[in-house]
């Protein structure tokens, strides 16, 4: 309980903790609303969702390494992982037509597997930054640190995505993918549709890795990455699409940001131990949640139910 | 007449034998006869022996939710470290007086007498048996939430299981660090000791997932996975059958974890729970290669993929996570039925469809007293069977359709 | 209507539907939706015999029988099996109290063989668990060749249900759900992809096991000709509407007047 008592007798601390979870959050979103749509188009949950970001990540750090400015390397990052994003659809998923959801999902997690072991050999598991020469915004005399690269990242994070969310709705290629996302949801048993090149399917997934590149690439900008951060960025992503649900954007951004605050809040809890637990955590919330839901619903819908069936007798 | 008051054919003897299908039983025993020979002939590879025993069993019980109803879990891994936190703490608990400091494993095959061996057997097993139990109890209650989940959502929420349950391992109070563990007092048998261990929770597991897979279970499962709105509709407790399959997995795993720990010499979370993740991903990747839902599969899986696990840690240790992660791309991609399936298509002509079943219909051959390998049975069964005839002609029917 | 009334189960229809408005999918009211919902449907099964429900393709049929086996959910109105409420059962409590339906394209497990098949559809009571480790008894596998035989699949007990043609399929979906003891059974389009013979058959089927093992039924079809020769009281569906009810001669009657 000492952490608590240090938190109320610092609100600056609970300021500064909020701050950091907001950028963590606003990193948090283009995965998660990459993620969002490659489950709602093409009905897979992406497993390799963040060892593409830390892919992101260090193709930042090498453009920087070269000389290039970060903001640059945002873009960088975002343009090789389209290309790779649909070359793994074209190479693998694509050929799934109509295995079962296990293979597909089996074979994400043989990929995320895979990039995070290559990334350990290729450049050893040390957390890498990118020094981008901006400075810190000092607050409150100093007792809040807010690094002008991170509040940048921040910026761009919800601009990438306010971009793409509009481009779904004025483009007609993102026209063609919103029809899909509206569809009736499939049952889960049924085989997963593999689609041709052309159909929304390798849009989405060419979107969804340059999202992630993106999103990477800010994280490098403001903090840093390492290889074994796929999982933990994957888990959250998750959480927040699993609780954002059918909504879009207008929902995955805020609860993006919740999530972030909730994750910098569970590390300053009582040593760290909570961490680990959060997205589990935060997974069971959303479950509970929507079984809240469903059954008030059912409440709502009996109570109806009496006065249409009292109406048609009058009638 | 309702068509079922007919009486049924006279039943015959109906104990576990009579069943029981001939060539599986033979390599059940042969399978765990050369695992009672194998210590005395080569002593010296005891330890990676008792460890291919655990995979066995982690792979097995792996493919009961992940094959054969068709829910990957990619958080099994939680079970092992509950197992071996619980079963320590248990030791530590009874046999506090008699601790001895120091007494790991690793100490080579130092000689104990026997009451010795007994009392240090005995010690252990209240431990390993609190383990699985615990590790069962946690897949109880996660089950009944997790497995409400669409089997997508249900993997990735496995996964944050696996990783609170090893986060939070780190914290609990017999960790140990990957240091040698202070409180392993049962480890003083030696490899010999571990081995039996290992290899009496293998035959267990083995026998009684033989058992299961010829149950009417099996075919619960098989049909969660074929099509579970249809289960649902058809009014199988689906739910319940989902989180059964989950607690026994859970309780083997979580056997295989406690009885590792010892075998390790050390309680951390992340490094003698098989490595943490890396075990998580070899247990999967053996179901995968070996053959979802089949029985043999997994256990060939595991046993061939342990000589790989092994040789790599041998050469190229860093590249042996690498490795596993391509196979598992290739496997879920090219082969998804795994060498089961590509076995039964070369050597046994049955359809993808077939491939996609396990064995389908060889076990209602066998209970029907259909031996499809041997014929001799066929004509021994065939007149207790008098009043279902057309089983046996269409038994034969199928075998020659088999052997086209 | 008192409780004590609505348990007195032996003057009571089997199965009653009143007034239900079915609700699509994702959730949304049907009233945005006419064309393929239900809006106030009522209609009554008596025990024992065969009520037909027909209407063209997108009247609503399939949701109507997805509305009673409990797979979704209802806007309004209720559902009353056999004395009790089922309007907010999940589709496997409603099953098990022994109101069973076929798909269309029928379901079955595909991996398993026919006679696996039928060995899952056990009756609910053999359902539970310590009974479920048990290997399966002669007793039952007896049963089940028996009903594949019931329904005309003599020879296909080993095949992969996958494998099986459309028409054996659907023969192969009822024996299963015949095996689970029924009190009702809701057939979905039992004739669909079916030719002129094989519809005579599935009409020679059907008829059979409402004499024969006494089974409710209540058959859900386009094809007005095949159920005026099956059912004894039909009730015709039409954009999620109960147009016209009666035996086949009353509606064949007002079918021949002059408009």
């Amino acid at each position: 309980m000492h952490a608590l008592q240090l938190l109320q007798q610092r609100p600056d601390l609970v300021i500064q903790l909020v701050l950091d979870g907001l950028w963590a959050g606003g990193v948090l979103a283009p995965v998660a609303l990459g993620m969002w749509l490659v489950w709602r188009v093409l009905r897979i949950i992406s497993l390799h969702q963040g060892e593409m970001v830390m892919l992101g990540g260090f193709i930042a750090w090498l453009g920087t390494q070269a000389g290039l400015h970060p903001v640059l390397g945002v873009l960088l990052a975002a343009m090789v992982l389209f290309f790779l994003g649909r070359g793994v659809h074209r190479l693998l998923l694509q050929r799934l037509d109509g295995a079962d959801v296990s293979s597909v999902l089996l074979v994400s997690f043989g990929l995320s597997i895979t990039l995070q072991q290559l990334m350990l050999v290729l450049f050893g598991a040390e957390a890498r930054m990118v020094d981008g020469e901006m400075g810190v915004s000092l607050w409150l005399d100093g007792s809040i640190v807010v690094p002008q690269a991170q509040v940048l990242a921040f910026v761009m994070s919800l601009g990438i995505c306010a971009g793409v969310w509009v481009l779904l709705h004025k483009s007609h290629a993102g026209r063609v993918v919103l029809v899909v996302v509206r569809k009736e949801p499939a049952g889960d048993a049924m085989p997963v549709r593999g689609q041709p090149a052309e159909s929304p399917g390798a849009l989405v997934h060419a979107l969804n890795a340059a999202l992630c590149g993106a999103a990477g690439a800010l994280l490098v900008m403001g903090w840093f990455v390492h290889p074994y951060m796929g999982l933990v960025h994957t888990l959250q992503a998750a959480a927040v699409m699993m609780i954002a649900g059918a909504g879009g954007l207008p929902v995955l951004l805020p609860v993006a940001l919740g999530v972030g605050i909730a994750d910098a809040f569970a590390g300053f809890l009582p040593g760290g131990g909570w961490q680990p637990v959060l997205p589990l955590l935060l997974l069971m919330t959303a479950l509970l949640a929507r079984w809240g839901i469903r059954r008030r619903r059912r409440a709502g819908l009996r109570g109806r139910a009496d006065a249409a069936t009292w109406m048609a007798r009058v009638q | 007449m309702r068509a079922w008051d007919m009486k049924p054919p006279e039943m015959r003897a109906s104990g576990m034998m009579k069943y029981a299908h001939g060539g599986h039983v033979a390599a059940l025993l042969m399978l765990l006869t050369a695992g009672l020979a194998v210590p005395w002939v080569v002593p010296e590879l005891l330890g990676p022996l008792s460890r291919l025993w655990l995979f066995v069993v982690l792979a097995l019980s792996w493919n009961l939710l992940g094959g054969q109803a068709g829910y990957p879990s990619l958080g099994d891994i939680a079970f092992p470290v509950i197992g071996m936190q619980v079963a320590v703490m248990v030791q530590a608990e009874l046999h506090e007086p008699a601790m001895v400091p120091g007494a790991v494993a690793a100490g080579g095959s130092e000689a104990l007498s026997m009451p010795d061996m007994v009392r240090t057997f005995a010690g252990l097993a209240p431990g390993v048996l609190a383990g699985g139990v615990m590790a069962a109890l946690v897949a109880i209650v996660a089950g009944g939430i997790l497995l409400r989940l669409p089997r997508q959502h249900f993997a990735v929420a496995t996964a944050a299981l696996a990783v609170a349950v090893v986060g939070m391992g780190a914290g609990w109070p017999f960790d140990s660090g990957g240091n040698d563990a202070p409180v392993l007092p049962m480890a003083a048998g030696g490899p010999w000791l571990l081995y039996w261990w290992s290899f009496l929770l293998a035959a267990l597991a083995l026998v009684f997932l033989a058992w299961l897979h010829a149950s009417r279970f099996r075919l619960a499962l098989v049909a969660i996975r074929d099509d579970e709105d249809k289960a649902e509709a058809a009014g199988q407790f689906v739910l319940r059958n989902k989180v059964a399959a989950w607690a026994i997995a859970a309780f083997f795993t979580g056997m295989a974890g406690a009885v590792h720990a010892p075998l390790a010499g050390s309680t951390s979370a992340d490094m003698a729970a098989f490595n943490g993740l890396e075990v998580g991903v070899w247990m999967i990747l053996m179901v995968l290669a070996g053959g979802r839902g089949s029985f043999w599969g997994p256990v060939a899986g595991a046993i061939a993929l342990f000589i790989l696990w092994e040789l790599m840690r041998l050469w190229a240790p860093q590249l042996q996570l690498l490795l596993a992660g391509v196979m598992l791309v290739m496997t879920a991609a090219f082969l998804p039925q795994g060498l089961a399936g590509w076995w039964r298509q070369r050597f046994l002509h049955l359809s993808a469809v077939a491939g996609a079943c396990g064995r389908g219909g060889v076990m209602a051959c066998r209970h029907a007293g259909v031996d499809s390998d041997a014929d001799a049975d066929t004509d021994a069964d065939a007149d207790a069977l008098a009043g279902v005839d057309h089983v046996v002609a269409a038994g034969s029917g199928w075998r020659e359709a088999r052997h086209v | 209507m008192s409780d004590t009334m609505h348990r007195l189960t032996f003057f009571r229809p089997l199965l009653e539907v009143r007034c239900i408005n079915g609700i699509d999918s994702i959730g949304n009211s049907s009233r945005k939706d006419a064309a393929c919902s239900l809006q106030a449907v009522s209609l009554s099964v008596e025990r024992g015999i065969i009520v037909g429900v027909g209407g063209p393709a997108g009247a609503g049929k399939t949701l109507l029988l997805d509305c009673i086996s409990g797979m979704r959910s209802i806007d309004a109105g209720e559902i009353w099996f056999n004395g009790h409420e089922i309007s907010h059962l999940r589709s496997g409590y409603i099953a098990r109290m022994g109101l069973v339906r076929t798909f269309h394209p029928p379901r079955v497990f595909r991996s398993l063989s026919c006679l696996e098949n039928m060995l899952t559809a056990l009756p609910a009571e053999r359902r539970l668990l310590p009974g479920l480790f048990a290997w399966p008894r002669r007793a039952d596998l007896a049963r089940a060749t028996e009903l594949l035989a019931f329904v005309g699949l003599h020879d296909g007990c080993w095949q992969q249900a996958g494998a099986l043609p459309v028409h054996q399929r659907k023969r192969l979906e009822l024996a299963m759900a015949l095996m689970s003891e029924p009190k009702m059974l809701l057939v979905d389009e039992p004739v669909a992809d079916l030719d002129a013979a094989g519809a005579e058959d599935m009409m020679e089927l059907l008829r059979r096991i409402n004499a024969e093992l006494g089974t409710t039924l209540l058959v859900a079809t386009q094809d007005m000709h095949w159920l005026e020769g099956v059912a004894d009281y039909i009730h015709w569906l039409e954009q999620g509407r109960v147009v016209a009810a009666g035996t086949p001669q009353e509606l064949g009657v007002r079918h021949q007047e002059p408009v």
